[in-house]
């Protein structure tokens, strides 16, 4: 059977086969519609990472003099001084005159170290400590808990225990480099409230992540949203 | 029957009134809900072991849970949760299951190895859960005077109590404040120095705060009750409390510990639009009615309000009924526009008013009727019922516009208006049960389902059953006798006898215009169709291979649907679910949601907003964000989304996920997958490899992993032979260290008839760090020996949350989606973790909507196929024919799937629970066509016209009730293609392109599949 040519075909069949074509054009415009629908980029996280980095706090390493509190608690007497016992471990870390701070992350000391028994309380089994105050009242009969340096760590490299990963493969951090995340190994020197002390594996100047490296996979790109700063926390029982 | 009722007018109205009344009534007492209510056979254990690590939740609480529960029949599928502390088993049952007798099943069950389990564990709370009941309200409390603790005291105390007393409220939970509590904070330097251990303390407590009752004394006819009483009468009391040390020396409890009268360490909090409260959230009961509790409670607010304490403000922070609500309203009005339309259509058609007037009586008189056996049903008013009557719409008219139009012809050879409504409606009565027939039986199969799905499926189906039999009585009944008490036969033009009225023929002009051209379109039409019957008979066989072609092209247009389970849609409201790392505190997780609440205020379409943290946990939070109703605002809810996410992309450790609407499941991911595999090890690599895959595919806007990063914990790994040495045990040493990080709160304190928790536990300035662990001491035979003697201290990882999946450890892949939707994607996914190569024993399955999407296909496709086969079965008997009448109606089922597809594929809908269900509707619908132009070629064959002539007839004869009972139907269901749910602009969608290739193929495939037939017919079977 011959085919028709369009010019011999009548009107009417000419507009069938118009519609008939306009279908197909509709069917396959819409078809490139719904690929460039799925094909096109969404706003994600991952999209957002990939585009400026995955947002981390980072801390500039300093080596800096770290102190290292113990604490002990006191009832306030009369006197206004407050009196109280430590154990001999502790004890032996005291010195009379020495500061003494009320509270975890306070810089300023509110008394000192007057009085360091140095005969054991037959009655408790313990050494009596008494505290004189200069910066702080309470009432009488009040309790306190009070830190006081034991230990100066000269020139530490010292960051949060929270940041670094222990398993058995040994200690990790993650690090800022070049705008992206290094993840190195490190070497512990000591752990404690004050934080960990880190040996080896960074050095002054590094920057190291504080939040967001549980998302972090080795070179990825970061962004630096924050940069934290200042000295150790004053928490911690002693080395 | 039909004669009587056109004779008895006053019968006929009154026949019909008793439904309508009866319909009225039923109104008043239908709940109206978002979903059919439904018994879950869901039960649930939650089994609290305080301390606990998920590793020993999951060995020493679920696995056992799992393996006795296991063992009930009708089991379908087994869930569990290994969480810190907490252990969770979700059983759910085969549908068909008593959930009740199941429930005191898995209780017993439960009961019976309470003995093997840990003797630390609180009691196991089990029960039915339904998956579907979220709080109908949440309101919340704030105050400039009050603090946290008597805020929630007031809330728990007095407001609680008031809510709980409105009809139908099942419990009301309190959250967020402080829980009042009496905290002993021991300081473990002063322990030392009275030489008492946590252990010692606690115990003193427990033989101190008793309350024994010592029965009776009697004398003679009176007795007299005897009780010794020892319980703290005041905090006073507490801290006066005798301690006597192990060397004889004593103390008070206040010497070596301070004594608050304070609250509960913060694991939970609320806020509402940025500001601390204290939440209540107010669950029905299940049989309660959501809208009318919110209603009351809305009623009586002011009257809490006015006894509020000075400075504490109550307000309704969300109503999941507001939506309920204004979506009922928008379908009503949807009904009504279409009632309109198809009272429009009629009178574009035929001309008459009288005859649209009839038709705006018998929609309502059907669907108000249709109430009452709804009501009879126990059903509710809600999203499928209500969906059910709006795509019946054209349906309930169909039968009345065949009668109407017959009767029209009747009159016009005759002039008694009661003989032409007797014989016009007996003429169509068997094409009218044909197609009414057709309509119901394919919602037998839907009524015969199984599985959840089934169960909303019968409110849908039955609701379309009993609005077609009152459409059916309504045709039979009212339109004969409306027909012949309104229908005038016309008598030439009445023009000239009276004065024209200028102002109404001005006013009604166009009405004739639009009438005219619907006229000269018709006549238009059947003109050109002329020429493609003539067409399609000059090349019958060429027509069907074009339509066979077309019918398998549509078919390759499939993939470029989008398929989901239940697509989501913009209602107003989306919840941002954001987790923190393992080992966050509640004040870090608060941090980061001030971050977001802080950028949600800069929001213009925000409505309000409230935060809830701690509800899973202290490092999960979630903030549900109300924004301003979708007309009010120029953007989409998804765009508000985007402007989040590039804002919470960069705030360092926070996961966030987005659910959509009020109904999603929340932090349920559209697209769900559960990897199970024999190392956990292992599974972890793979997870996070799939997780890495999914991210880089570009359709999610975020994957949540089950599995965290784990957090560091500190372990006491006790030296045997040391605790042996000081005359310990394991127990005694175990039980002190968790007595002194955690707490020990069994001793109560009773105050005006209320009791609150006395937790004892160490200072928290001594419980901070790892080495504080030092300074707890444990009383031996040897006096006072330091924890980290007796053991020694590791830091080591925390295990993450454990789940399970039939009993097997599965890890969890969340993926939600940014486009697409999850049957497209699930595609997608494959191709990628195919490459990952999976080992033996290791593997993934889609779980989640897929699960329930695969349900709903295999539940609706036998519902499909049982449709088809008992609308031929009906067709057969009807017309007491095997081939040439039944199969030709029959191929409009298949040719309507073309329009099905070009319909949801040129409106970008998806194939989803509503549009299955609209195919399975539309098997009854599409045959109508058919019946009726083929019962008229059928008659006129019988009167000895040939076989293609008696087509020509049946086709011109019966083209404009074909257009306008099909037109009906469509604009019946138009409006709902602009709705706001998703679901039913696809249900919308199915229908209309359902019913327009149902016009096109009736009257090209038709006529030629049954001259084939009957050839075949006339050639091959003897009658």
């Amino acid at each position: 059977m011959k085919c028709p040519s369009l010019k011999n075909l009548n009107p009417r069949a000419k507009v069938y086969a118009a519609m008939l074509l306009f279908g197909v054009i509709a069917v396959f415009i819409r078809i490139v519609l719904v690929q460039l629908d799925r094909g096109r980029q969404i706003v994600s996280f991952v999209s957002e990472w990939e585009r400026y980095g995955r947002p981390v706090l980072v801390k500039e390493m300093m080596a800096v003099d770290v102190p290292v509190y113990t604490k002990f608690t006191v009832i306030i007497g009369q006197d206004g001084s407050a009196r109280g016992f430590v154990t001999g471990d502790i004890k032996d870390k005291l010195a009379q005159g020495q500061a003494v701070y009320p509270n975890a992350n306070s810089g300023i000391p509110c008394g000192a170290i007057s009085e360091i028994g140095q005969e054991l309380d037959m009655e408790t089994g313990m050494f009596p400590v008494t505290v004189g105050f200069s910066n702080f009242s309470g009432a009488s009969g009040s309790r306190l808990v009070l830190f006081a340096q034991t230990q100066t760590l000269k020139a530490a490299l010292v960051v949060p225990n929270d940041i670094v990963d222990i398993s058995k493969d040994g200690s990790f951090l993650w690090k800022v480099e070049d705008g992206k995340a290094r993840k190195i190994h490190v070497k512990i020197g000591s752990r404690n409230g004050y934080g960990t002390l880190i040996a080896e594996g960074i050095g002054s100047g590094d920057l190291v992540v504080l939040r967001g490296q549980d998302s972090l996979s080795q070179n990825d790109k970061v962004k630096i949203v924050g940069r934290q700063a200042g000295p150790a926390r004053r928490t911690g029982m002693g080395l | 029957m039909i004669a009587y009722f056109v004779r008895h007018r006053i019968t006929t109205i009154m026949f019909v009134l008793v439904f309508v009344v009866l319909g009225v009534y039923s109104y008043a007492n239908l709940p109206i809900e978002k979903t059919p209510k439904m018994d879950f056979p869901i039960v649930t254990v939650s089994v609290t072991y305080p301390g606990a690590t998920p590793l020993e939740v999951e060995t020493l609480v679920v696995k056992k849970i799992e393996d006795v529960v296991a063992e009930i029949s009708e089991i379908k599928k087994i869930k569990s949760q290994a969480y810190e502390s907490l252990a969770f088993i979700s059983i759910e049952f085969l549908i068909e299951a008593d959930v009740n007798v199941k429930s005191i099943e898995v209780k017993d069950k439960v009961d019976a190895i309470l003995n093997d389990l840990p003797d630390s564990i609180e009691k196991p709370i089990i029960e039915k859960y339904d998956p579907l009941i979220v709080p109908v309200m949440e309101l919340v409390l704030s105050s400039d005077t009050l603090d946290g603790r008597d805020l929630y005291e007031y809330a728990d105390k007095t407001l609680k109590t008031k809510i709980s007393s409105i009809a139908g409220v099942a419990k009301v939970d309190v959250y967020g404040g402080k829980k009042r509590q009496v905290n002993v904070w021991l300081d473990p330097m002063l322990m030392k120095q009275h030489y008492i251990s946590i252990g010692e303390v606690v115990n003193a407590m427990l033989l101190k705060n008793m309350n024994i009752p010592a029965g009776a004394l009697e004398k003679g006819f009176n007795s007299l009750g005897a009780r010794f009483t020892g319980e703290f009468e005041s905090i006073d009391e507490i801290a006066r409390m005798k301690l006597v040390s192990s060397d004889g020396s004593s103390c008070l409890l206040k010497d070596i510990a301070t004594i608050e009268d304070s609250y509960k360490k913060i694991d939970s909090m609320a806020r509402y639009n940025g500001r601390e409260v204290v939440g209540l959230s107010i669950n029905k009961s299940s049989d309660g009615n959501a809208v009318s509790i919110a209603r009351d409670l809305r009623r009586r607010l002011d009257a809490f309000r006015a006894i509020l304490p000075r400075g504490v403000n109550l307000d309704v922070a969300t109503d999941t009924t507001t939506f309920i609500v204004d979506e009922t309203h928008a379908t009503i009005w949807n009904i009504f526009i279409g009632l309109l339309l198809t009272a429009a259509i009629l009178y574009f058609f035929i001309g008459r008013w009288d005859i649209a007037f009839i038709a705006c009586i018998i929609i309502p008189t059907s669907i108000i009727s249709t109430l009452f056996p709804m009501w009879m049903s126990k059903f509710s008013i809600n999203m499928l019922t209500l969906l059910a009557i709006a795509s019946v719409l054209g349906t309930l008219i169909s039968n009345a516009i065949v009668i109407i139009e017959n009767v029209l012809v009747h009159l016009e050879r005759s002039d008694d208006p009661e003989k032409a409504a007797i014989e016009g409606t007996q003429e169509v009565f068997v094409p009218i049960i044909a197609a009414t027939g057709t309509n119901l039986v394919v919602f037998m199969p839907l009524s015969l389902m199984s599985g959840i799905v089934g169960v909303f499926m019968k409110s849908f189906g039955l609701t379309v059953v009993y609005a077609t039999l009152f459409s059916l009585l309504a045709s039979f009944a009212l339109t004969p006798m409306l027909c012949a008490a309104l229908l005038q036969p016309k008598k030439g033009e009445k023009r000239g006898t009276g004065k024209p009225n200028v102002i109404l023929e001005a006013l009604f002009a166009p009405l004739h215009w639009i009438r005219q051209g619907i006229d000269a379109g018709m006549e238009f039409l059947k003109k050109e169709y002329r020429h493609i019957f003539d067409l399609i008979f000059r090349y019958p066989k060429a027509t069907i291979i074009s339509v066979v072609l077309l019918f398998f092209g549509s078919l390759m247009l499939v993939p470029y649907l989008e398929s989901d389970f239940s697509p989501k849609s913009d209602e107003d409201q989306f919840v941002i679910n954001m987790v923190l790392p393992q080992g966050s505190t509640i004040e870090r997780t608060l941090e980061a949601c001030r971050l977001v609440e802080g950028y949600i205020e800069k929001i213009p379409e925000k409505k309000s907003y409230l935060t809830n943290i701690g509800e899973n946990g202290v490092e999960n939070a979630k903030i549900t964000l109300d924004l301003v109703s979708l007309k009010d605002r120029k953007r989409a809810d998804t765009e508000i989304m985007d402007e989040l996410t590039k804002f919470i992309a960069a705030i360092p450790d926070v996961e966030v996920s987005y659910d959509r609407g009020m109904s999603a499941e929340s932090g349920t991911g559209d697209v769900a997958i559960d990897l199970y595999g024999i190392d956990y090890d292992t599974m972890i690599g793979l997870s996070q490899q799939m997780k890495g895959l999914m991210e880089q595919s570009g359709y999610f806007k975020s994957v949540i992993l089950s599995y965290k990063f784990p957090g560091d914990e500190v372990r006491l790994k006790p030296l045997q032979e040391k605790i042996a040495e000081y005359g310990l045990t394991a127990a005694t040493v175990g039980t002190s260290f968790r007595s002194s990080v955690y707490g020990e709160d069994t001793n109560t304190y009773k105050e005006k008839g209320e009791e609150y928790k006395i937790n004892i536990e160490l200072n928290d300035a001594y419980a901070q760090e790892a080495d504080d662990i030092k300074v707890i001491s444990v009383l031996s035979r040897k006096g006072l020996i330091p924890l980290d003697e007796l053991g020694t201290l590791v830091i080591d990882k925390t295990v993450p949350m454990i789940r399970h999946r039939d009993r097997v450890r599965v890890i969890h892949l969340d993926g939600f989606l940014g486009k697409s939707s999850m049957g497209v994607v699930s595609g997608v996914l494959d191709k990628r973790f195919k490459a990952m190569q999976f080992h033996e024993g290791y593997g993934y399955r889609y779980v989640g909507n897929a699960e329930h999407m695969d349900e709903a296909t295999r539940e609706l496709g036998k519902a499909f196929v049982l449709g088809v086969i008992l609308t031929f079965m009906l067709l057969c008997a009807l017309m007491n024919s095997l081939i040439a009448y039944p199969l030709a109606i029959m191929t409009t089922v298949a040719t309507s799937l073309i329009g099905i597809i070009l319909g949801l594929f040129f409106l970008g809908l998806s194939i989803n629970i509503a549009s299955m269900m609209g195919i399975v509707m539309l098997v009854g619908m599409v045959v109508n066509n058919a019946i009726l132009m083929l019962d008229y070629t059928l008659i006129k064959m019988r009167e000895g016209v040939p076989v293609k002539e008696a087509l020509w007839i049946g086709a011109t004869e019966k083209f404009r009730a074909i257009m306008m009972t099909s037109i009906a139907i469509i604009l019946g269901v138009l409006p709902q293609l602009w709705s706001v749910m998703e679901a039913k602009r696809a249900m919308g969608g199915v229908m209309t392109g359902g019913m327009l290739a149902s016009i096109v193929f009736t009257f090209i495939l038709v006529p030629v599949v049954f001259w084939y037939l009957v050839r075949f017919e006339k050639r091959f079977v003897k009658h």
